[in-house]
């Protein structure tokens, strides 16, 4: 092999696997300082102030590539799920139900969007649902439906028609009942705080079952 | 090929890959141009509450900027990344050259949060309602020397506020509060707009 090849495999190298390594911790999804319970993926440590992200290059980087402001560690702790409790994709043409526990805090939302974080427009205009809106069993259980099609108790829709009044330009397609479309389950835990978080792993997480799909 | 110098290559080839990986890690807060701060705040006028909301199937979510201009003529309203559906959301610019910074929210029954960041969208500081004993947001954004200062001269007028010190010149806000009742969004960010301060601090 010359030394001209061997340069250009040297150089090859180095862009793809350095492009590569830091797009892959850049993601909005990248696994840094992340937390997993189940199927829910958190990034508490993107909260934290100023002082402990200077210290931290790839939180700093991650924050400034993806566009948010991350709950602060005061505000709360956003968990993120892309699969049900059996490890498949969550997709909008199914029905699904969760149920169980959720980490202790004052306040917590469970929301849906696509994967890229955008609302799925409906007819009800409501997004998510909100632990104090929840219909209780006397025990103080919950279920939560997800599905296109109406349910009755605790129901948030995967989107539909494009009625939301504030799908506000015509030209952007809004796609209907395609069968195949994922969709990302967001469950913000609002005044959980990141000390708190060691207690996290003792306890339960919301399921999120499939029961059928169309 | 001998394997020594094969492995030499690959050597060399994974030495220049951290290299390029630490190079773009270090310089992307700088060369950023999708951050929170340059899309989101810089834009901005400063001191004036302006309500978000989240991102719509409408947006492009690579550049959040051009829906922002599509919309200009309806209602400014910010659509900003990750935000909750079940809130309300106001973001608001200030910086702290002429003084300190007043932080107020008046008449809002409904649990709220405020993060205070700064470029690259780092936070600084972060509160609750909860936290803050059910009180409505009062908070003071000061240097050390700006409430240095005010504390010489009258302390009485930082009774009741939060006293937020940070050395950081240039930042914003972002103040969520949970919607109690379903209304159409800009409705409600527009109360919600209209019970925010975000004003240069007026001493008592």
């Amino acid at each position: 092999m010359s030394s001209l090849s061997r340069i250009s495999l040297a150089m090859g190298l180095a862009v793809v696997i350095g492009l590569g390594s830091t797009d892959f911790f850049l993601r909005a999804n990248a696994p840094l300082g992340t937390t997993k319970h189940d199927i829910w993926i958190g990034w508490p440590s993107l909260g934290l102030g100023s002082e402990e992200n200077t210290a931290n290059p790839y939180l700093q980087a991650h924050t400034a590539r993806n566009g948010t402001v991350p709950l602060g560690t005061s505000e709360g702790i956003l968990l993120k799920a892309y699969r049900d409790s059996s490890g498949e994709r969550l997709a909008r043409n199914c029905l699904y139900r969760v149920t169980g526990d959720v980490p202790r805090s004052q306040l917590w939302t469970l929301t849906v969007s696509d994967d890229i974080g955008r609302v799925l427009p409906n007819p009800t205009i409501r997004y998510g649902i909100a632990s104090n809106q929840l219909l209780r069993t006397p025990e103080g259980n919950f279920d939560i439906w997800l599905s296109r099609d109406i349910q009755p108790g605790n129901w948030i829709s995967l989107g539909d028609l494009p009625e939301d009044p504030y799908t506000l330009s015509d030209e952007v397609p809004i796609t209907g009942r395609d069968q195949d479309q994922s969709f990302l389950l967001t469950m913000r835990l609002y005044g959980a705080s990141l000390s708190s978080d060691t207690s996290l792993s003792e306890v339960g997480f919301p399921t999120v079952s499939k029961v059928n799909c169309s | 090929m001998t394997n020594r110098s094969f492995l030499a290559t690959f050597l060399i080839g994974l030495f220049l890959a951290a290299i390029i990986h630490i190079g773009i890690l270090l310089f992307a807060p700088r060369l950023s141009v999708s951050d929170a701060w340059e899309t989101l705040a810089l834009p901005l006028e400063e001191f004036v509450a302006i309500p978000a909301r989240p991102m719509m199937p409408t947006d492009f979510a690579d550049d959040p900027s051009v829906d922002a201009e599509l919309e200009e003529d309806i209602v400014t309203i910010v659509p900003m990344q990750d935000l909750d559906p079940q809130f309300s959301h106001t973001i608001c610019r200030f910086h702290l050259r002429t003084g300190p910074v007043h932080l107020r929210s008046e008449g809002l029954d409904a649990f709220w949060t405020l993060n205070l960041f700064s470029a690259g969208g780092i936070s600084f500081f972060s509160t609750n309602e909860q936290v803050n004993a059910g009180k409505p947001m009062n908070v003071l954004v000061t240097t050390p020397q700006q409430v240095a200062s005010l504390r010489a001269n009258n302390s009485a007028s930082l009774d009741n506020l939060q006293v937020v010190e940070t050395d950081t010149e240039d930042a914003a806000m972002l103040f969520r509060a949970y919607k109690q009742h379903e209304k159409p969004l800009p409705a409600e960010l527009e109360k919600l707009q209209s019970i925010i301060t975000c004003a240069p601090f007026q001493q008592s």
